[in-house]
């Protein structure tokens, strides 16, 4: 399991072009599918990691209570697990979103095509150029910002712990 | 109501049998506790019968109905267990309709139900509250509410009290036992304690290395026990128990134990020069003077009053003993007195067997 982190030893530049290789051999350079599956690679460990922890904590007699009161392995997965597990999901989805969205090295590695490259590698296109547009790179440099502290600001409820409180005597 | 029958059950876990052929009944509304200490595979038997835990061998049957290959929510029984188990996100009212939920039940009738036992275990204020905002004892309630609104056929306790604090265990002990009374469910109830199989039990079956040491009613146990487990078992504090031997030769038949001290015997148990052990109950030992007829002669060590009653330590030739007395005895330790005995109260077993010897 905690193996798994040790694949953070190994710089993201370092894995930058054998991903480049293995997306060229899938055909996907080019294709927004490739950043996604980097990225969902880059964040698995971590997200597995922290998933783990926090299912380890979920009291087993929650599962057999649910069992004795008749739910079926879908209905205690539904209805008892993911609730629970809910602070979790949001605080790794919270996490894979702004690692995705604050990534460049892939994202300027695996697309490039103008239309395709996200925000963050268009910001640094502006740089690129021999006489650079300040004023549009501080507008979209701001508008860029919003997002990931909207998306903080709204789950930050979740990413509290503490909501199994109660559940069974500590 | 319902009936439960357990024959020839057997539980082993990889090569370690844990429970060795057990066969007992339990009659319908009664209320049966089993009683062992830790490791006597009690808890095993109560998740067995819940379908929590595969049967290795024997069956068990639920009115009559074998139950070894049902699923345990088609054995229409409720278990409140241990650690309570409330579901964490549900507020009290939906952690007690939730099973209802599942089968799809009315909303009407799922309303009622839990309104009806919100009422009996007094939780009506807190409906809408979560687990974690109650107090330990209100959360046990909700578990007992979480299985009243199924009015399943057995009601399965596993050790529910073992995690509240002493004054409180002694009010939820009366509540439980209260609930019987009213909802009349068969119930099995799964306790380490003594006190607590005592005083709620319409029956016990005592357990030990996965073998029943005798099945009675609370008293039966306490004034008759099978075996010297049992009678070690039962009752609080302990049996004082002595090793000696039985003596005929002239006079009296008596039991003279290390130290040369001779304990009366009056039915005549044990043939002479059979090693026994000598039980007699710390409520039936009395004080007397040391020059008292009969009286075996004892040095008080120490002396402990709890208000009602004074519970003596007592060194009579090499045994420390356990008297217990209502009233407040002006002794001080040190102090030589006298202990007597009704010999009719004594239990007597064999050393070896540690089986009860025919009075």
């Amino acid at each position: 399991m905690n193996l798994a982190l040790f694949t953070y030893f190994i710089p993201a530049a370092f894995l930058a072009v054998p991903m480049y290789k293995t997306m060229g051999v899938y055909g996907l350079l080019n294709s927004q599918w490739a950043l996604i599956l980097a990225m969902t690679t880059i964040a698995a460990p971590y997200s597995i990691w922290v998933l783990k922890q926090a299912s380890d904590k979920l009291p087993y007699e929650l599962d057999e209570a649910a069992k004795m009161d008749g739910a079926s392995p879908l209905q205690l997965f539904r209805l008892v697990y993911l609730p629970l597990m809910m602070p979790s999901l949001v605080a790794i989805g919270t996490y894979s979103l702004l690692l995705a969205w604050n990534e460049y090295l892939y994202a300027f590695l695996l697309l490039s095509n103008d239309r395709d490259v996200t925000l963050g590698v268009a910001l640094g296109n502006f740089l690129a150029a021999d006489d650079s547009p300040w004023e549009l790179l501080m507008t979209t440099g701001l508008i860029y910002a919003l997002p990931p502290a909207a998306i903080y600001y709204t789950f930050k409820r979740y990413m509290v712990g503490g909501l199994t409180a109660g559940a069974v005597k500590s | 109501m319902a009936t439960v029958s357990f024959q020839n059950i057997e539980k082993s876990f990889g090569h370690t049998k844990v429970i060795q052929g057990i066969s007992f009944d339990i009659r319908e509304g009664e209320f049966m506790v089993l009683v062992g200490p830790s490791g006597c595979g009690k808890s095993t038997l109560l998740r067995m019968l819940a379908g929590l835990e595969e049967i290795t061998g024997g069956t068990i049957a639920i009115d009559d109905k074998v139950v070894n290959d049902i699923e345990s929510k088609d054995r229409d029984i409720a278990m409140v267990f241990q650690s309570y188990a409330l579901y964490p996100h549900m507020t009290v009212g939906e952690n007690m309709a939730f099973s209802l939920k599942l089968r799809r039940a009315d909303p009407k009738m799922m309303a009622d139900r839990v309104a009806h036992a919100s009422k009996i275990l007094n939780l009506d204020p807190y409906l809408e509250r979560f687990p974690r905002e109650l107090s330990g004892g209100q959360r046990q309630r909700v578990a007992m509410g979480r299985a009243i609104v199924r009015d399943p056929k057995v009601f399965l306790f596993d050790e529910p009290l073992s995690n509240i604090d002493a004054k409180l265990r002694v009010a939820m002990r009366a509540e439980i036992k209260a609930l019987h009374q009213r909802l009349k469910t068969t119930t099995v109830y799964v306790t380490h304690d003594q006190v607590e199989a005592m005083t709620m039990a319409d029956r016990i079956v005592v357990m030990h290395d996965g073998r029943i040491e005798q099945i009675g009613a609370p008293l039966e146990l306490y004034d008759h026990p099978d075996n010297l487990f049992v009678a070690q078992f039962i009752g609080s504090p302990a049996m004082n128990v002595m090793n000696g031997k039985v003596r005929r030769d002239g006079g009296a038949a008596h039991v003279e134990v290390a130290g040369g001290v001779r304990w009366p015997l009056v039915h005549g148990p044990g043939a002479e020069g059979q090693a026994v052990a000598y039980g007699i109950r710390p409520g039936d030992l009395r004080l007397a003077s040391p020059d008292a007829e009969g009286a075996v002669a004892a040095e008080i060590v120490v002396v402990e009053p709890t208000g009602a009653e004074t519970e003596l330590l007592i060194q009579a030739g090499d045994d420390q003993l356990i008297l217990v007395t209502h009233g407040r005895p002006k002794v001080n330790p040190g102090e030589r007195i006298g202990l007597t005995i009704d010999p009719a109260k004594v239990h007597v077993f064999d050393q070896g067997t540690g089986a009860r010897l025919a009075a």
